[in-house]
């Protein structure tokens, strides 16, 4: 039996930690942080990502959260406001975890099998083709960039430059565009036809995170 | 037999039309990608509002492809969730920032039946003023440090920023507010320019040549 749980179990942490968070006073956003890693810990990296990456923005990000209150408090409230920056960077720790541990375990196959499951049948479908279709555009922006370039566009820069940039790039991007719904329809895809079988359904894990998730709701709000 | 029933729902966008909300999705998702993470490791000032004011551009010039109520909020989810999904890592702010912008401009721009220039111009205003509104959410409440503390930031920074003394209040926020909405109403202006050529080009047969 697998103790990985679905997209719905992750998703239920991710919100639960943004509403625990935003509705947690001092320090009891601390056991929500807990948990979080707790289960990070417990199901081990996302596929996705095995290894996970200091990101050294966040960790600034964060020290500044905890420096910032201490130095703007005078001489007597040094202490207190540097337990205010603890709290904070706390808070700001446990949205960045939550929303880690969804992106790094939830995959776009997944994700689109949600929003189909959820009746959004098209935004499932038109997320994954956007997925496929980021490298050819951000490819396709670096061909017209070039080609602009080595044509002396870009020698007076200005707005007009800018636009037939935009203007040669969204023209190539929809002439591409419109192979994909041809490669779409040759496959007799229907966005409004019957929904897929492969709907996600929910684990027995997914059971276990909510009933994590009540027991640390009610210890924080206990304690 | 309900399940092999349309949803009036799912009925709503053809294939062609997902598939523009795809690749508009994706223009604004690589710029985010490029762009934007060069402009915010070199610290320019102003980077949301530019970032804010591209990303609508492509999102409004996608509306005049996919002429639906729904069409820029739909670009704006695909973004974010590209976001998520392909750029890795946490980067719940900038999600937040797209989803809000592209809603707003949505909003605006159902004020009119048909796509018109005057709506776009509202859109991109509306959508690109979020920008200024962003950090009173993302670290005035979410961050908790107080709208009162973010509220003096702003002030701080605009001052810095425009030469003005801290003093002048009024000025300060007429002038960031003033910024903010004439870059997005440009942004939506040229949209409806480069949506239009887009069109002349394709139905003329232009290649992918600039």
């Amino acid at each position: 039996m697998s103790l990985r749980p679905s997209v719905y179990g992750y998703l239920l942490l991710l919100l639960w930690a943004v509403a625990a968070t935003l509705a947690l006073q001092e320090w009891r956003a601390a056991w929500v942080l807990a948990a979080l890693l707790a289960v990070r810990l417990a199901l081990g990296a996302g596929e996705k990502e095995p290894r996970p990456r200091v990101r050294w923005r966040w960790v600034a990000i964060l020290g500044a959260l905890l420096l910032v209150p201490w130095l703007l408090a005078g001489e007597g409230g040094r202490w207190a406001g540097f337990l205010l920056g603890v709290q904070m960077a706390l808070r700001g720790a446990t949205v960045l975890v939550a929303a880690h541990l969804f992106a790094s375990a939830v995959s776009v196959a997944e994700l689109t099998a949600l929003f189909e499951g959820l009746g959004a049948r098209g935004l499932g479908f038109a997320v994954g083709v956007a997925f496929n279709l980021l490298p050819t555009v951000q490819e396709m922006a670096r061909t017209t960039y070039h080609a602009m370039r080595l044509r002396g566009a870009f020698r007076r820069p200005g707005l007009r430059a800018a636009r037939l940039f935009l203007v040669t790039l969204v023209s190539g991007a929809l002439r591409h565009a419109d192979e994909v719904v041809a490669a779409a329809e040759a496959r007799a895809f229907d966005p409004a036809g019957p929904a897929p079988a492969r709907v996600p359904r929910p684990v027995r894990a997914d059971a276990g995170l909510a009933l994590l998730v009540l027991m640390v709701t009610a210890a924080a709000l206990l304690w | 037999m309900s399940s092999a029933r349309p949803s009036r729902r799912a009925a709503r966008w053809s294939v062609r039309d997902l598939v523009y909300i795809a690749i508009f999705g994706a223009l604004w998702g690589g710029l985010e990608a490029s762009l934007g993470s060069y402009l915010h490791v070199v610290k320019v000032p102003f980077t949301g509002v530019v970032m804010a004011s591209l990303g609508l551009l492509l999102a409004l010039v996608g509306r005049l492809f996919v002429p639906r109520r729904g069409s820029v909020a739909m670009i704006g989810v695909v973004t974010a969730l590209l976001k998520m999904l392909s750029l890795g890592g946490i980067v719940l702010n900038p999600m937040i920032g797209i989803l809000a912008e592209s809603a707003l401009a949505e909003l605006a721009l159902s004020a009119w039946k048909r796509p018109a220039r005057e709506a776009f111009a509202l859109a991109g205003a509306v959508g690109v003023l979020w920008v200024f509104f962003h950090p009173f959410l993302t670290q005035g409440i979410l961050a908790g440090q107080g709208i009162v503390t973010v509220y003096g930031w702003a002030l701080a920074s605009g001052a810095r920023l425009l030469g003005l003394p801290l003093e002048a209040v009024g000025a300060i926020l007429a002038s960031l507010l003033a910024l903010h909405a004439g870059a997005g109403a440009v942004a939506g202006l040229l949209a409806w320019e480069v949506g239009w050529a887009v069109r002349r080009r394709i139905s003329s047969g232009g290649g992918l040549s600039p």
